[in-house]
């Protein structure tokens, strides 16, 4: 127990001695961490960008007051309007969607004669159902002088010779955004409209925010970064310090001694669960700080973790001790770790993926890992992990055992 | 001792009594000189007590220094400190001094030859007869795996047909022919000199006069047989600088 010990101590020194280990183990997932987590996790609105050319000016280029509103409107929603000139095409930057909003000459004349034109017909519709409820409680005198009023109404809208006011929105064919986009904007042009009548809303939108939290990207990256780095630690990192030593003699050296080959590879593990719980608190304080993560690890949080340590660690182990070359060893412990990393559903939700993509994460290690992982670190519901908790653990049984059997400890 | 490693049950017991320093070993680069020291020392289940060792290789001056800044004696000198902490009763040995430079060689020499009188067994392995010749007091010769002769080096040297070898600077077409057919076979050198083995008293009188009559006189050397010739003789051919046979 002591040897075992002294060893695992200098284990330890080693790795945190090299700068690739602690880069790869512990810098690297908190890039990642906050790069992703600020990208697709942050609690800021969205905001899209838009040109709006607006050609509803007058001889000096000053826009007429309708116009003007409707601009003012858009800015202070979602959007992040930038103004063409007319002729004028906005510049291409790299992937960044265009969407141009055009508001056509005559738009605020157009409007408030649509407008004056829909009170005439309300008002005229008006008197005449109210001719037709009333019936014969009112005299005939007094119909047919409302009903010339309704004539005369209709005379002025026509005089107003109307057309509708088109506002037209371009966008590219690959803007995925473009639909949610001509949402957003149907629904202020309507609410412009709205308030241009005076009209009341009838329906009303009652939106609530609710104490409950939800889940956010951020939320989702921090059990599936964890899964992921202890997965490449054990896999990558320790199928090399295993070959790097059996190539100077380390471990055969270790084999002449009285150190058990069990101590040797449970060193190698508890080493790894060092590292595992700095990186499990490093990227929780990180999302605290930045993202208001509220994620603490219970002893089943821990337990998962551990589990996961014990079975990739292993598997590096196995790796290391059986494959001669060290070229042979870098290259597959990379093949088993970086395409589990991204099929998985580690950085992003598998929902996402095709469904034969789906499937095939399901039988991933490292898909059961983070799964157990999340529904136990964030969502405090194990329960629902059942499956994937039983998994690794018998992931975690047989690459032990597989460990302790590809290690060679007496060949001197 | 009683013990086999074939035994099972005794392999425990048979680590606890040797110390081993695999060939071409190098210790932990991200360790110090005195951490690789305690990675063997905890391996072994034994103390602290390593100063005197590490005093004697010349490795305590440096031992907060990391392995991978030392130079390639110096990491030699911490494989063979790694073998003989704990004091071990029998040390292996596997090529200690291979790339070592003279100095470096010497002083380990000196150092193996301090623990041989200290009664201390070591089973060297190394491909300098020159090696086995001042450290060793039995040596054995291993051809393809199998030990062809073992013995006390005066014994092996006495045993050997060969009684000394003469060594010529430069061979012309005329003085092989004349060697060859006293049935005498010169071999290159790796320096580019010829030697030429002989068996019997007579035998060098006549090749020390073929030789002044080629008008060589003080261009050649005559060594007595060693343990190469030993070496030679059972193996039937040379070893090379990489301890390969050629």
């Amino acid at each position: 127990m002591k040897a075992m010990l002294a060893l695992t101590v200098l284990l330890f020194r080693n790795w945190l001695r090299s700068k690739v280990a602690l880069f790869f183990g512990i810098l690297f997932p908190i890039m990642l961490f906050l790069v992703f987590g600020s990208v697709f996790g942050s609690p800021q609105p969205p905001s899209y960008n838009i040109y709006v050319r607006n050609l509803d000016v007058d001889s000096d280029g000053h826009p007429y007051p309708l116009s003007e509103a409707l601009v003012k409107i858009l800015n202070s929603t979602v959007f992040e309007v930038k103004l063409l000139e007319a002729g004028e095409t906005p510049r291409q930057s790299g992937f960044t969607p265009t969407r141009i909003l055009t508001i056509p000459y005559g738009f605020t004349d157009n409007l408030l004669k649509n407008a004056i034109a829909v009170r005439l017909n309300v008002t005229a519709d008006t008197i005449v159902r109210m001719v037709e409820v009333a019936g014969e409680g009112i005299p005939s005198a007094d119909r047919e002088r409302a009903m010339r009023g309704v004539e005369e109404l209709k005379k002025v809208e026509q005089a107003l010779n109307v057309s509708p006011v088109v506002v037209m929105l371009e966008g590219g064919l690959d803007d995925r955004l473009l639909q949610p986009i001509e949402v957003i904007i149907r629904n202020i042009l309507a609410e412009f409209e709205h308030s241009l009548l005076n009209a009341s809303s009838i329906i009303e939108l009652d939106t609530r925010i609710s104490n409950t939290r939800q889940l956010r990207a951020v939320d989702y990256y921090l059990p599936g970064y964890i899964a992921a780095f202890v997965m490449t630690n054990g896999l990558i990192g320790v199928s090399s310090v295993v070959s790097d030593f059996r190539r100077r003699g380390v471990v055969k050296f270790l084999a002449t001694t009285s150190i058990s080959k069990q101590a040797w590879i449970l060193s190698l593990m508890v080493v790894q669960t060092v590292a595992a719980v700095v990186l499990t608190g490093v990227m929780i304080a990180v999302g605290w700080l930045v993202f208001s993560i509220r994620a603490l690890p219970d002893p089943l949080s821990f337990l998962i973790i551990l589990m996961g340590v014990a079975a990739f660690t292993s598997l590096g182990i196995l790796l290391g001790s059986v494959l001669k070359e060290a070229d042979a060893v870098s290259a597959a412990s990379n093949l088993l770790a970086f395409p589990q990393m991204f099929i998985s559903g580690a950085f992003w939700p598998i929902e996402l993926m095709p469904t034969y993509m789906q499937q095939l994460a399901q039988y991933t290690p490292l898909y059961h890992f983070h799964n157990a992982l999340r529904y136990a670190l964030v969502l405090s519901s194990p329960e629902q992990a059942v499956a994937s908790i039983m998994i690794v653990i018998g992931i975690t049984v047989a690459a032990t055992l597989l460990a302790i059997l590809g290690t060679r400890w007496r060949d001197f | 001792m009683g013990l086999s490693i074939r035994n099972r049950s005794d392999v425990g017991k048979i680590k606890r009594l040797i110390g081993v320093l695999p060939q071409e070993f190098s210790a932990v680069d991200n360790l110090t000189v005195y951490e690789n020291v305690l990675l063997a020392a905890a391996a072994k289940g034994v103390g602290r007590g390593f100063r005197d060792l590490l005093e004697g290789l010349g490795l305590w001056e440096v031992r907060g220094r990391l392995f991978s800044k030392l130079s390639g004696g110096m990491k030699r000198k911490v494989g063979l400190a790694m073998a003989l902490v704990g004091d071990p009763e029998v040390v292996f040995l596997d090529e200690p001094t291979t790339g070592l430079d003279p100095q470096a060689r010497r002083e380990t020499w000196r150092y193996l030859l301090g623990l041989r009188r200290e009664g201390r067994t070591i089973i060297l392995t190394t491909h300098y007869m020159e090696e086995a010749e001042r450290l060793s007091d039995r040596v054995a010769i291993m051809v393809n795996g199998r030990i062809a002769l073992i013995g006390r080096v005066p014994d092996l040297v006495a045993q050997s047909p060969v009684k000394a070898r003469l060594i010529i600077d430069e061979l012309d077409e005329t003085l092989s022919q004349e060697l060859q057919s006293s049935c005498l076979k010169p071999e290159r050198l790796p320096d580019g000199r010829w030697a030429v083995a002989v068996r019997e008293g007579a035998e060098l009188q006549g090749v020390l006069s073929l030789l002044e009559r080629h008008g060589l006189r003080g261009l050649f050397e005559v060594r007595a047989s060693g343990l190469e010739d030993v070496f030679l003789s059972t193996v039937g051919s040379r070893i090379s600088e990489r301890g390969d046979l050629v």
